[in-house]
């Protein structure tokens, strides 16, 4: 080498201005929290709410064509409506919000109620449930992630659904920089008619209009983040919930009879990365609500279908006794999850995480108490379930395997006055109930990176769902206590595996199968004699299934997917109830849960379609076919009590102006009228038009 | 999964025979099929698991173990109204129904029809057939008696037998029950519910109703027992002497003044016998656990004045009641004249499964016993032995049972 190699050569660049047309970045990612959950090694299917953004559609309906996800319903919207994961529903499924719990003790509130442009993602966990998740189930969960934006944003949206659904949300969220508080002022209100007609499954030719079937909600919330102080994040939130909703017969024409509730409460969440020490990241959620609800059911007379009018002997429309119910309900819970970081990045951690929950439950009801001939009001019941998880969380073989292991604690304490409602019973002497129990759960869960795009995971849980207090205490009019009820019990295994593959820069293949089995004992049934209702231990039951999807983003226009679930839910219970007789019903198909169901979507998006600019257009398709169950075992040649098999095709349009500031919203759900019915006897609504319109500031 | 297998099986049975030109008989003992109408059909409830009930055809007494490959799917808590060829489900408190079906000649059974009776309330809880064009159907809970034909199953007419005197204390609605036709009379029992199944006070009540002009006779009472008849069953029989037996289920019991045994009308009358009642309710059976029972149901009058029925007896009830696992209900046999009772040795049943009835010189108990089996067990009349185990094993409680002679 020279002197001239060392020779100093100045370059400078003079600033120029060049305006592009437009720069546009290529290429498909996913958010980092999304990737998160999909990481765990416990089987979950996360949907990205921005995909929800501009749809009018509900929460439970996109759950709907979900891998091992199936709705239930009754009817329009504020109707039943369950969630069904993996053959298992109702209360052996746990709702999240954010992480926490969301079931209310009436079960007023649902998941529906949450508006779908906030929604940053929703993920189902079928069959194992993280540790940092406090409730109890029986392995399956469902958690909506709401949106949180550090901008000032206003948002308002205006749905018009068919049958009369009016729904309208408004949502401000304002920064005071000087106060260092953000405040956000929510507002979401429903009058939904749900006026279809139907044909009765009781009574040939028999059309019935669904004319006293009116929801009427209102929901609200006015938030306070405290900002830049000792917390990450610092929340207060005060909400309110009414609801009237009248009752809809089928069977019977029911004319006057409604539920109505109220709601309101107060919620406080606070987060800190290294809180005391450096290592250790703390959440900690509490909560208070209070609700009253009622139910009004206390007609004279009776209606047929043809309008003519009959005498009660009991007076109400529904059941056996008449129902002026005014019931107060106490509900406090917190949630406090403490991990430490072992090892940066997330390699090693410990989790603890502990979930108290207080409900106390006063019922009145002297107008059935009058029918009874017994003073039933006024009793009390309080019920406290904790539950604390201890878990482990490593990453081994140079990040390719990850572990998490949990224990778990279950404690569930419940006392209460109730009457004993059968004869010869405590008359009108109320009967304390006290009792309690400990529970011990674990879990493993594995996912092994096999290659880049190859990922195998391998989870286990052993878990319980406790008892709820109607299920022990009983409603004291109709339903029994039942002291001795012990929690719902499960050993689930699950066994999957993952392909991810991203190519082109701007597409990616994806494809997830899993295989599962859940051994479920102590389930609860409900059971009746001389008119009266009690929740027992009864029966043992065996899932088991596999479940498959493929997703691919074709290019950045073009989407497709499509998935498979078969799932077997079988009688686990070797002897005839109360007998050491072999059940001939051992091993066979439980009633009325779902076996074998598709889903198919295709979706394409494109910027500025109709030229232009600053425009987005989405069309989409979906599909689902689910095969015809039976409501009862499989016994008969003739089994004709059974769910029929139903294709059904949603097409939908969203058309965005202004950078999606303005979006409107299309939809068309059961596109050629075709019969559904995903509870016996309870027929849907058929062909159903959405028109949806939204302003808003958020960014996309 | 079963059916598929099951018809995949035949199938290949069918095959088999087919090439090898010889008939393929049935199952042994599997009651399903044959050569002749059904001699016994039950209605068995699979609750709590399932909400479906089957109407289950058996051969005869030899179907040790029937399938329920030729049952009819019904709901729960459904009783059977036999009547010639034609056999009428009441569909009770889990509907508003009356199904009507055939007995084949193959012993299966064919769904000829159906009418809505209880439009405002889903329940009905019996039927009358006085010919083969007319029948009566109380609809409890709408406070009517529909008359329809059975032969089409079309309404044609009612009865109103709400706001017109006969409910108590000042009640509109007397809830018509059970029926028996005895010379031309329809006696029907009310239920006078204050909310079912309690009665609003105590007392035995039935309607008389003509049964070519469908005018109401007059309504009778008697305070000595409670609720005349039943939801479902009538329970009503005649003995030689054309005697009416009235069986009063006493509101379970629930109400401690409220009674329960069998009150008479005799040959001829159109009152309840003032010399007769056998009230079960709180008389002192010494073979019973406590020495009491809290209420009987289910009647079924053999002849020669020997009746049999289950008995709930409150020893053996946990706290709270356990209708499952508790096994409360004893078999008896009774005496009709002499208002005499035994415990007959038969493992004793939960309350649910209730029906009993006669084959040849069999009594048959629908019981679901704790480690004997569960199905029909028999005493027989000639020897006074009983089954140790069923003599047709049929899993669920069976509700109700009729056998064809």
């Amino acid at each position: 080498m020279g002197p001239m190699a060392h020779k100093v050569v100045n370059i400078s660049m003079s600033p120029d201005k060049i305006m592009l047309g437009a720069v546009e970045v290529v290429g498909i990612g996913e958010r980092k929290s999304i990737r998160d959950a999909k990481d765990q090694g416990v089987p979950v299917t996360v949907i990205d709410g921005k995909m929800l953004a501009g749809r009018g559609t509900t929460i439970s309906e996109v759950l709907n064509h979900q891998t091992g996800v199936k709705l239930r319903q009754t009817g329009g919207v504020g109707s039943q409506t369950k969630i069904n994961v993996r053959g298992l529903e109702g209360n052996r499924v746990q709702i999240y919000m954010d992480g926490y719990a969301l079931n209310t003790p009436d079960g007023n509130f649902s998941i529906n109620d949450i508006p779908l442009q906030f929604i940053d993602r929703i993920e189902i966990y079928k069959g194992i449930v993280p540790p940092e998740f406090g409730g109890d189930g029986l392995g399956s969960a469902i958690n909506v992630v709401t949106i949180s934006t550090d901008k000032d944003f206003y948002d308002f949206s205006y749905k018009y659904q068919s049958y009369g659904v009016h729904d309208a949300v408004a949502t401000l969220r304002h920064f005071f920089p000087k106060a260092n508080i953000a405040m956000t002022l929510y507002m979401n209100g429903i009058h939904a008619l749900n006026n279809y007609t139907i044909e009765s499954p009781f009574i040939e030719g028999l059309k019935i209009k669904r004319d006293h079937d009116r929801l009427r909600m209102l929901d609200f919330a006015v938030g306070l983040d405290f900002l830049n102080g000792y917390f990450d994040k610092a929340e207060v939130e005060l909400l309110g919930y009414l609801n009237n909703k009248q009752m809809q017969g089928i069977e019977t024409n029911i004319r006057h009879t409604f539920t109505h509730g109220q709601t309101y409460g107060a919620n406080f969440n606070f987060e800190k990365k290294s809180f005391l020490t450096k290592k250790l990241d703390m959440k900690l959620n509490a909560g208070y609500l209070f609700i009253n609800s009622g139910l009004v059911d206390t007609c004279s007379y009776i209606t047929d279908f043809d309008g003519n009018v009959r005498p009660n002997t009991v007076r109400g429309e529904m059941g056996a006794i008449p129902n002026l119910s005014d019931d107060y309900t106490h509900d406090a819970r917190y949630n406090l999850n403490l991990k430490y970081n072992l090892l940066p990045e997330g390699k090693m951690s410990i989790n603890l995480n502990n979930d108290l929950r207080y409900v106390n439950m006063e019922m009145n009801d002297d107008e059935a108490g009058r029918s009874l001939g017994r003073n039933v009001s006024g009793l009390s019941s309080d019920i406290i379930g904790a539950i604390t998880s201890l878990s482990f969380q490593n990453r081994w073989f140079g990040n390719k395997l990850t572990s998490v292991v949990t224990g778990r604690h279950y404690y569930f304490g419940m006392n209460g006055e109730t009457v004993d409602l059968t004869y010869p019973g405590s008359g009108d002497t109320p009967v304390n109930t006290d009792r309690g129990g400990n529970y011990f759960g674990y879990s493993l869960a594995l996912k092994y990176d096999i290659t880049r795009q190859w990922a195998l995971k391998g989870a286990l849980e052993h878990n319980y769902r406790l008892p709820r207090s109607e299920e022990l205490i009983g409603d004291r009019m109709t339903i029994m206590t039942n002291p001795l009820l012990e929690p719902e019990e499960a050993y689930n295994y699950n066994v999957g595996v993952l392909y991810d593959y991203y190519y082109h820069n701007e597409s990616r293949l994806q494809f997830e199968a899993n295989t599962y089995m859940m051994n479920v004992e102590n389930m609860m049934y409900m059971i009746s004699q001389f008119n009266y209702y009690k929740y027992q231990n009864l029966g043992k039951a065996l899932l088991y299934g596999v479940d498959a999807e493929v997703k691919w983003d074709i290019n950045r226009h073009w989407f497709v997917s499509c998935n498979a679930t078969w799932q077997k839910s079988l009688d686990n219970t070797k002897y005839v109830l109360g007998t050491n007789t072999p059940s001939q019903t051992y091993r066979m198909q439980l009633p009325h849960i779902p076996i074998l169901y598709f889903n198919w979507m295709v979706d394409y998006r494109k910027d500025n379609l109709f030229g232009g600019k600053g425009q987005y257009t989405r069309i989409y398709y979906e599909g689902g076919y689910t095969d015809k169950y039976y409501y009862g075992y499989e016994l008969s040649k003739y089994q004709n009590y059974k769910i029929p098999s139903a294709c059904i095709h949603t097409l939908g349009l969203e058309y965005g102006i202004l950078n999606r500031k303005v979006i409107f919203g299309m939809e068309c759900h059961n596109l050629f009228d075709t019969p559904e019915m995903t509870n016996f006897n309870y027929p849907l609504a058929g062909r159903t038009f959405t028109l949806k319109v939204r302003f808003t500031t958020l960014d996309w | 999964m079963k059916m598929k297998k099951r018809a995949f099986l035949t199938g290949a049975c069918l095959l088999v025979a087919g090439m090898m030109f010889v008939s393929c008989e049935k199952e042994e003992g599997s009651g399903t099929g044959g050569n002749e109408k059904a001699k016994i059909l039950a209605t068995v409830d699979m609750l709590p698991t399932s909400q479906v009930s089957y109407l289950l055809p058996i051969q005869d007494i030899s179907a040790s173990n029937p399938t329920f490959d030729e049952a009819q799917e019904i709901k729960t808590s459904n009783y059977i109204v036999p009547y010639k060829d034609w056999v009428f489900i009441v569909e009770g408190m889990s509907g508003g129904d009356v199904r009507k079906f055939s007995r084949n000649d193959n012993g299966t059974l064919t769904e000829l029809g159906r009418i809505n009776v209880g439009g405002a309330s889903a329940t009905v809880s019996h039927v009358c057939v006085i010919s083969d064009t007319k029948a009566y159907a109380t609809a409890m809970m709408d406070n009517k008696i529909v008359i329809f034909n059975p032969t089409t199953m079309q309404k044609t007419g009612e009865i109103d037998v709400a706001g017109k005197g006969y409910g108590i204390n000042q009640n509109d609605t007397p809830n018509p029950m059970g029926m028996f036709l005895r010379d031309g009379v329809v006696f029907c029992g009310l239920g006078q519910f204050s909310q079912p199944p309690m009665a609003v006070d105590k007392g035995a009540y039935m309607l008389l109703i003509n049964a070519e002009t469908d005018q109401i006779i007059k309504m009778i009472s008697d305070n000595r027992l409670t609720s005349a008849t039943a939801i479902g069953e009538s329970g009503m029989f005649l003995d030689e002497k054309n005697d009416l037996y009235i069986p009063c289920w006493g509101s379970y019991g629930f109400n401690p003044e409220h009674h329960s045994g069998l009150l008479r009308i005799k040959s001829g009358q159109t009152d309840f016998d003032p010399d007769y009642c056998f009230q079960l309710t709180g008389r002192e059976l010494p073979e019973v656990q406590g020495g009491k029972l809290q209420y009987v149901m289910n009647y079924h009058y053999a002849g020669n004045g020997d009746v049999y029925f289950f008995g709930y007896c409150p020893a053996f009830a946990s706290t709270p009641a356990d209708f499952v696992n508790d096994k409360t209900n004893y078999s008896f046999k009774g005496n009709i004249y002499d208002c005499t009772a035994n415990v007959l040795d038969l493992p004793r049943s939960n309350a649910y499964s209730c029906a009993i009835n006669h084959y040849g010189d069999k009594v048959l108990f629908g019981v679901v016993s704790e480690s004997n089996g569960v199905g029909l067990f028999a005493y027989d009349r000639k020897n006074g032995e009983c089954s140790t185990s069923p003599v047709i094993n049929i899993q669920g409680s069976i509700l109700s049972l009729k056998i064809f002679d």
